[in-house]
């Protein structure tokens, strides 16, 4: 019993100690700006991984849920001065809602439908911060978001909004695990194991695949109402298709069945995506990289990174494990 | 209430074409409670396709069904499983990614409440509902005689077991009506003796009623009440397992099968 838990809650210790320490060593604040964009895109990838490894749908208009976040809590906060937090919440609500009305018509068919219909939706988003007028700031974007703030702590800077980004990764992880081993996380698997028996359980099939859904795209917001307090601006630029594409590598990198995949490959690839950006001989460098590693992840390593690790860990127990199966069924 | 017990499951006239060909063609017939119905019949006498049908995989073409005197013919899957009507499959689809107990457990679903945000933060209440499924599916493996196999994926099980595994995630469903597709394929003849065992407990001990498709003549005149015979889409029998076994035309269907095969 201890050893189990003990064997839940390391990863956890290990994380918080690792980004506990990184602002002190990393003094630099460059790698320290880094170091909370991959929170941010880890919260992003979190949701995501939820959608493509437990609902088996792939959303290509993850950026926008993103955006959405991060202009609801622009605009409410400096148009209206709602409070910063209240603007996260906002957010969330606005995105789920959204998030439900694109996916209750597609999610009800069977095969990819999600993945087209979040395509076009991230294309409309887009058009929409540019050309909201005064509402959105157009192209310019809007600037002078204010900072999360409790009582007399601001969070000003680079270190504070990297723990405070980082707080919300934790979280995100411990929220999304617990949720994959409840009631709902089982039916998920079930689903993606036998969908007609699944259904032969009870389970509603489309009304799941949606709530993951919306889950997802909430956890997007999250991260996007995040990135624009830390900012303080934000312009359409940061949420279009590139994005949602980037992130998608993301997970399939880090490895959609396991919750640690999605920071694995958060870290992994915004890391890639610094050095890729040095290279400036060859432009759209970066494109190529993408396409080629998704590519190749789908076919030959489907379970990503965090599935590689896994296998290596545990084949020395499993083959424990097997040789006593053997002995118990003999 | 009438003084004669109504039937559990109605089947009116129930046709079902693929592609313009017939695979049911008007097949009635009525599902007793408390009863172990078998179906019997040749290959491709359409007997799987009667249970997808029941259980909603794909619709019918003409007719009705009714459980309990209300039509489930348009419901969703789900529904018609939420309303009491548990199957297991004939090509196997236990869950090959889970443990043998989260397999029991996935059958538990419908008696279970908790949702996303309740699980995500581990509420007391769901917490709770989730060690009462656990030993309700621990009790259930008992019952099935898996429960040392609990934290065994089920992939990794011999045939004989994942068909228990089946039937003991469907028993989890607490269901009215349990539909056994072929049970004992694949499984040897101290396997089947153990299954009709089964099969008669969860009728006499859980009140279920069972209908079940099988090939072996002898667990199926065994433990069944009732014997249904199909024959190219078309009910031809429909007594006792004396009277079917000494019926002319279910004679004559399985000899003609055998000689179309010899």
């Amino acid at each position: 019993m201890i050893r189990k838990t003990i064997r839940e809650i390391w990863p956890y210790v290990a994380l918080a100690i690792l980004v506990g320490v990184f602002p002190l060593v990393a003094t630099n604040h460059y790698l320290q700006f880094v170091g909370a964009l991959v929170g941010l895109y880890s919260i992003i990838a979190l949701g995501l991984c939820l959608l493509i490894g437990y609902a088996g749908q792939v959303s290509l208009g993850h950026a926008a849920f993103y955006g959405l976040g991060a202009y609801t809590s622009a605009i409410l906060t400096t148009r209206y001065h709602v409070n910063p937090w209240l603007g996260i919440v906002a957010g969330m609500a606005i995105t789920a809602l959204v998030a439900g009305l694109v996916g209750r018509p597609t999610l009800r068919l069977h095969g990819h439908y999600l993945a087209m219909a979040t395509l076009g939706f991230g294309i409309i988003v887009q058009i929409v911060f540019h050309e909201g007028g005064d509402l959105t700031g157009g192209f310019g974007g809007i600037p002078a978001i204010p900072r999360f703030s409790i009582g007399s702590l601001v969070f000003k800077g680079d270190v504070l909004n990297f723990y405070l980004i980082w707080c919300f990764v934790l979280l995100g992880v411990a929220l999304s695990s617990n949720m994959v081993r409840s009631r709902m996380g089982r039916a998920m698997r079930a689903i993606h194991d036998s969908e007609v028996a699944a259904q032969a359980c009870g389970i509603d099939v489309a009304h799941y695949k949606l709530k993951v859904f919306m889950l997802s795209a909430v956890f997007a917001s999250v991260a996007g109402s995040l990135y624009a307090h830390y900012m303080s601006y934000v312009s359409p630029d940061a949420f279009g298709l590139a994005f949602s594409v980037q992130l998608l590598v993301m997970v399939i990198v880090g490895g959609s069945r396991s919750v640690w995949g999605a920071l694995l490959g958060a870290g992994l690839m915004t890391a890639m995506a610094e050095q890729i950006e040095k290279v400036e001989a060859i432009s759209d460098l970066s494109t190529v990289v993408y396409g080629l590693l998704l590519v190749l992840f789908v076919i030959f390593m489907p379970k990503g990174l965090a599935g590689i690790i896994q296998q290596l860990t545990g084949a020395l127990l499993r083959r424990r494990v097997g040789e006593a199966g053997a002995r118990a069924a003999s | 209430m009438r003084p004669v017990p109504e039937p559990l499951l109605e089947v009116l006239k129930v046709s079902k074409v693929f592609d313009g060909v017939s695979a049911l063609d008007s097949v009635s017939f009525e599902v007793r409670p408390g009863e172990i119905l078998a179906i019997i019949g040749p290959n491709g006498a359409g007997k799987t396709t009667l249970f997808n049908l029941v259980s909603r995989v794909f619709p019918l073409s003409a007719g009705d069904l009714r459980l309990q005197g209300i039509s489930i013919c348009h419901m969703p899957a789900h529904r018609i499983a939420t309303l009491g009507i548990a199957r297991t499959f004939q090509n196997l689809q236990v869950f090959g990614h889970m443990t043998v107990l989260e397999n029991v457990m996935v059958g538990c679903h419908i008696q279970g409440r908790a949702e996303m945000l309740a699980a995500a933060v581990r509420a007391r209440s769901a917490k709770a509902e989730e060690a009462r499924l656990t030993a309700r599916s621990s009790d259930i493996l008992h019952t099935v005689g898996l429960e040392d196999r609990a934290d065994e994926l089920a992939a990794n099980l011999p045939v004989g077991q994942q068909r228990l595994l089946e039937i003991g995630r469907a028993i989890a469903m607490d269901p009215k009506l349990l539909l056994l597709d072929e049970p004992a394929a694949g499984l040897t003849t101290r396997e089947t003796t153990t299954l009709c065992h089964l099969v008669q407990r969860v009728r006499d001990e859980l009140g279920l009623t069972v209908a079940l498709i099988e090939h072996d003549m002898s667990m199926v005149m065994g433990i069944s009440d009732r014997v249904v015979v199909l024959d190219h889409g078309q009910k031809i029998a429909d007594a006792s397992p004396n009277e079917v076994q000494n019926d002319a035309k279910v004679i004559a269907a399985y000899l003609g099968e055998d000689a179309q095969e010899a």
